[in-house]
């Protein structure tokens, strides 16, 4: 329960969570790489947070999983998106339809 | 003062004098240049007199020779005919000599073996040139002196092998004459330059080779050590262009440029040699070689292992074992990639002959090497659990080894399940088309990726675990690396396989791009998380020494199992790149008329091949035989730098 | 095994569920057992888990599997028991032990065992060899080369057609213009039963452009191709069984969704007599319909092929 008041925890888990309402609810949203530099930004920026100002939370696991979980969730998003993109190829073409 | 002044003059003298043997060594090529230019290509740099007259001229003049232009198959330029065409053959003794038996499996024989050699000592020099440049900057006195022996027992062993090659290139070129003359004639019309230049780089090749292996012991301190790294780097140039040379050949049977439609050379040499498939096969041989090399002299490692009779033996060997196979591994990774690449360059250049491959004659022929392949990946990630074996404290690994080996299999299973299934016709009525509704999805590219990226990326955590045996890493955030690490490879899993699912949902032109995405998932996993791993483990504690020699044998046979897998594939590779041209010498513009034009049966190829990795092993032994009866007299300064507790080798372990 | 249903669509990935499950459990198991003192042997656990791989591919998988390829999948996963029996030295000791201990006859009951072995294993070695010298009745296997290599252009009533180039001129969007994202787009849905889209139906009478043609195409394939193809398209017409092997299911992922448009275009016309050399033994009775269709039909029976079927035809860019 201690945990979810954290800010850290919080913040990350709503991002994720929002991620995934907007893959069941409107994943037009999804298709903007934008979307996931976001995500990366923020759970990159998490990480310098947390590393640089709040060094205990280094060994919190639930803190650790969801920004873990942002930065590999929206790199592989970056580079699946990319990687089609350089070949003139859609990748979201399913989520299009 | 005026010592150190003699020194350093000594040294610049040593330099200059190098740099003078190079020179010479290299001004054959120098000079021929101009003559390729002049010689090869007469129009394009001094026309002869008579093709100097505009066309227009000469074709007003009766008599006056005629400019003949045509267009290249495959650039579409214009270029002016200066070369006969392609030989029509027919199948008589005039143009296919023979002697009572199948002209072509002879010539099969010399050329893998002189390739299997070829291959051997063009990949050893560049272990020497890595091992000794790890012994220069490792920090580790005893440990730099233990890299420059390995390098130096690798370039004496290459070097017996090197003369064999030089004896199987001539066993080769003699079969090409005097079987397949009207051929040979034809194919070094065009490449006459080619194969000028080729023979100088041999000459060259050689002198630098044993300036490399006799300056060894001069040659061993200060900036001399450099000059003779350096050497070796001038010596893997040369090779490496020698081999690329050769492919330009082979390159030019299965995919002719530079000629028109006749087969008429059309005076632009960089054409003939820079054909659609030069580069992907140069990429593929230098990758394939590496991991070739590696797995034999592991092999090599392994049998001296097997057969030690002390401690400091087995340690030895056990090590050079390792330091091989992570060589040809490293090398193993990024070669399943530049296959894909090739393949899709095949498509590109010719869709018949893709599909020859993949989908048809061949397709058979590819499951095996499926097979193979993930029998390399299985062995290796076999070796690397063993070897956890030798650490103290890896057992929090090892323990959860039985799920790797389920990952792996299943991947192995989807990647080996085959399109065309070999079934009974009762079991194809009972299944009720050629595909099955469950498996025939297995069957497909884009599983087949899924599959082979999946058997990379665990490859991967293998390693990562290995690279942690016997570490426990004491960085702050060593919880939080843990966490990312376990996040990510799943993640990575996670995106391959959904690759592969997707694949089917989406219509084939989008779907060939995503082996890209897949692919770079496997590569993030390999860079990163590698990365990562030695960042985390900078300053760790240690639970235990690395124990060389304490490895169990099974990981030794796995080594051979390797190698034996490396050599098998390279044949069978090197069988379907062949036979893919079907019954063309130069595809679609030299026939093959002779009665050996049809494509060997499945069994055929494969007892072939067999045979031939059994003459090479049998050889090979040979050659390794040689080396230990020249080692005896090498004083035991080696066996001294292999403690128990080695130091580490330079890019982790 | 019937009652419990592979889903239609989700198969693949289901068995490789299926499997992951039956692993986690088996690890579940194995741990309880362990914590409560009944740990099974090394050795047996991985006899057992062999045995469910072997029979779990004979008898869940529907429908059954040939055997050369139960035989490979079984090879492997006895490599895998391997693997990880083998894995640590001390798992490789208690894996080999009780093998061990009937070579050594290190017990009256295992010098038994062992006396059973020396002739069971000849038995069953003597019954191999008699089953596989019996003359057997079966047809042999042979490896048919299905989908060749085409040829690089075909000539179809006096007009030659490059393969690699050529396109279904039916293929159009309503602007006249070859355009596979639009008529891909109108294809019944593949994973429901294949229903028509509310707003593509070819038999509307004002259907107009490929919808028509798509309509025509349909016409022609039931009036020539549907008695051995089938209605279903799936390979089972009224004559279907009366051919040894029975004729192409266009349902099948590996027939027309694998190929290009211009391959069944050749196909078809040329029929089984037109397969090139590589086809031995050219075990296809499919007429040559280019001797009884037009060029246009033709193209118009491919168009309705894949419009049924619901695959797109392969594309190479």
């Amino acid at each position: 329960m201690m945990i979810l008041a954290n800010p850290v925890f919080l913040i990350g888990a709503l991002a994720l969570g929002g991620m995934a309402v907007a893959y069941v609810v409107n994943p037009a949203v999804l298709t903007d790489p934008r979307v996931w530099f976001l995500l990366l930004g923020l759970g990159v920026g998490l990480f310098v947070y947390v590393a640089k100002l709040k060094t205990d939370l280094l060994k919190n696991t639930p803190v650790a999983v969801v920004i873990s979980l942002l930065i590999a969730i929206a790199y592989f998003h970056i580079v699946d998106h990319y990687l089609m993109d350089m070949q003139g190829l859609d990748y979201w073409y399913l989520f299009r339809k | 003062m005026g010592r150190v002044s003699r020194i350093n003059r000594k040294k610049v003298w040593s330099a200059v004098a190098l740099v003078a043997i190079v020179g010479l060594l290299l001004l054959p090529v120098l000079v021929s240049l101009p003559a390729l230019a002049g010689g090869g290509a007469p129009e394009a740099a001094a026309p002869p007199p008579d093709a100097a007259k505009p066309p227009d001229a000469a074709a007003g003049k009766d008599g006056a020779p005629k400019v003949e232009k045509a267009r290249d198959v495959f650039y579409k330029t214009e270029g002016i005919v200066s070369g006969a065409p392609a030989p029509k053959t027919a199948d008589n003794t005039q143009f296919y000599p023979r002697y009572n038996f199948e002209s072509r499996v002879l010539l099969w024989f010399a050329n893998q073996q002189h390739l299997y050699y070829g291959s051997f000592v063009l990949a050893v020099p560049i272990f020497c040139m890595i091992i000794e440049f790890m012994g220069i900057v490792s920090k580790d006195k005893a440990m730099a002196k233990k890299y420059d022996q390995l390098a130096y027992d690798f370039i004496k062993i290459s070097l017996t092998a090197y003369s064999l090659t030089a004896i199987l290139g001539g066993i080769l070129i003699f079969t090409f004459l005097t079987l397949y003359p009207a051929f040979f004639g034809y194919l070094s019309s065009i490449f006459r330059p080619v194969m000028h230049i080729y023979a100088l780089l041999f000459v060259a090749e050689s002198g630098t080779i044993y300036i490399y292996y006799y300056g060894w012991d001069k040659m061993k301190e200060g900036l001399l050590k450099w000059i003779h790294v350096s050497m070796s780097v001038v010596l893997n140039v040369i090779g490496t262009t020698l081999m690329m040379l050769a492919n330009s050949w082979i390159g030019f049977m299965m995919s002719p440029a530079g000629v028109d439609e006749q087969g008429r050379y059309l005076g632009n040499i960089w054409h003939a040699i820079h054909t659609a498939l030069w580069n992907p096969l140069n990429v593929h041989r230098i990758l394939g070689n590496m991991a070739f090399g590696g797995g034999v002299v592991a092999a090599y490692a392994a049998y001296r292992f097997l057969s030690a009779k002390t401690e400091e033996e087995r340690a030895h060997y056990d090590w050079m074992g390792y330091i091989a196979m992570a060589i040809g591994v490293a090398f193993l990774i990024p070669l399943p990639f530049a296959g894909y690449w090739l393949m899709r360059e095949v498509y590109a250049y010719r869709q018949q002959m893709g599909i020859t491959l993949m989908g048809g004659l061949l397709a058979w022929l590819f499951i095996i090497q499926a097979t193979m392949i993930g029998i390399l990946f299985l062995s290796s990630n076999y070796y690397l659990w063993q070897a956890l074996g030798r650490m103290r404290g890896a057992e929090k690994y090892q323990r959860y080894i039985k799920y790797l080996v389920f990952v792996l299999v299943v991947g192995f299973l989807i990647f080996i399940t085959p399109h065309t299934i070999v079934m009974t016709p009762a079991e194809l009525k009972a299944m009720g088309g050629q595909q099955h509704p469950v498996l025939g999805n297995y069957g497909v590219m884009s599983a087949k990726n899924g599959g082979i990226n999946v058997i990379i990326t665990t490859t991967v955590l293998s390693f990562i675990w290995y690279q942690r045996g016997n570490k426990i890493p004491t960085v702050s955030w060593a919880k939080f690396g843990n966490i990312f690490m376990g996040c990510f490879f799943g993640l990575a899993y996670a995106n391959i396989v959904w690759l592969a699912i997707y694949g089917y949902y989406i219509p084939a032109n989008v779907r060939v791009g995503l082996s890209v995405p897949q692919v770079a998932t496997t590569l993030s996993c390999l860079f990163f998380m590698t990365a990562l791993n030695l960042v985390m483990l900078k300053g760790a504690k240690e639970s235990g020494p690395i124990e060389w020699g304490k490895i169990s044998v099974r990981s030794q046979y796995a080594l051979i199992m390797l190698a034996t897998a490396f050599t098998w594939m390279m044949g069978l590779m090197g069988y379907i790149r062949s036979s893919v041209r079907l019954f063309w010498h130069v595809n679609e513009i030299m026939r093959d008329n002779s009665p050996w034009a049809y494509t060997h049966t499945t069994g055929f190829a494969a007892n072939m091949i067999s045979f031939n990795v059994l003459f090479f092993w049998v050889t090979i032994l040979f050659v390794f035989w040689l080396g230990t009866l020249g080692a005896k007299k090498v004083p035991v300064e080696a066996k001294v730098a292999v403690p128990g507790r080695a130091p580490q080798p330079v890019g982790g372990h | 095994m019937t009652w419990l249903k592979l889903v239609e669509g989700f198969m693949p990935m289901q068995m490789l569920f299926e499997l992951t499950l039956c692993v986690g459990l088996f690890a579940l198991m194995s741990y309880l057992l362990k914590k409560n003192g009944l740990a099974i042997p090394m050795f047996w656990q991985g006899v057992l888990f062999w045995l469910f791989i072997v029979l779990y591919l004979k008898y869940r998988i529907y429908p059954p599997i040939p055997f050369s390829v139960r035989a490979i999948y079984g090879t492997v996963a006895l490599v895998a028991v391997f693997l990880w029996m083998s894995a640590t030295e001390a798992d490789w000791k208690k894996f080999k032990q009780p093998i061990l201990n009937v070579m050594d006859a290190v017990t009256p009951f295992h010098k038994h065992l062992r006396t059973g072995y020396l002739v069971g294993i000849p038995l069953l070695l003597w019954g191999f060899a008699y089953s596989s010298l019996v003359p057997s009745q079966e047809e042999p296997i042979e490896l048919r080369t299905v989908h060749p290599a085409p040829p690089a252009s075909t000539k179809v009533h006096g007009k030659t057609f490059v393969l690699q180039t050529s396109s279904n001129p039916y293929r159009v969007n309503p602007e006249g213009k070859y355009d596979q994202e639009f008529t891909n787009s109108l294809i019944v849905e593949q994973s429901m039963g294949r229903l028509m889209k509310p707003t593509a139906n070819p038999w509307d009478p004002k259907a107009e452009g490929y919808l028509k043609y798509v309509r025509e195409g349909g016409e022609v394939f039931f009036q020539n191709c549907h008695f051995c193809h089938g209605d279903n398209l799936n390979g089972r017409g009224l004559h279907a069984f009366a051919f040894n092997p029975i004729p192409a299911n266009f349902t099948d992922p590996g027939t027309i969704a694998q190929l290009q448009e211009t391959f069944i275009f050749w196909r078809v016309a040329k029929g089984g007599i037109g397969l090139p050399r590589e086809s031995f033994p050219w075990a296809s009775v499919m007429p040559p319909w280019e001797q009884h269709l037009t060029t246009d039909e033709i193209w118009k029976v491919v168009l309705f092929e894949y419009w049924h079927t619901g695959y797109y035809p392969r594309t190479w860019d």
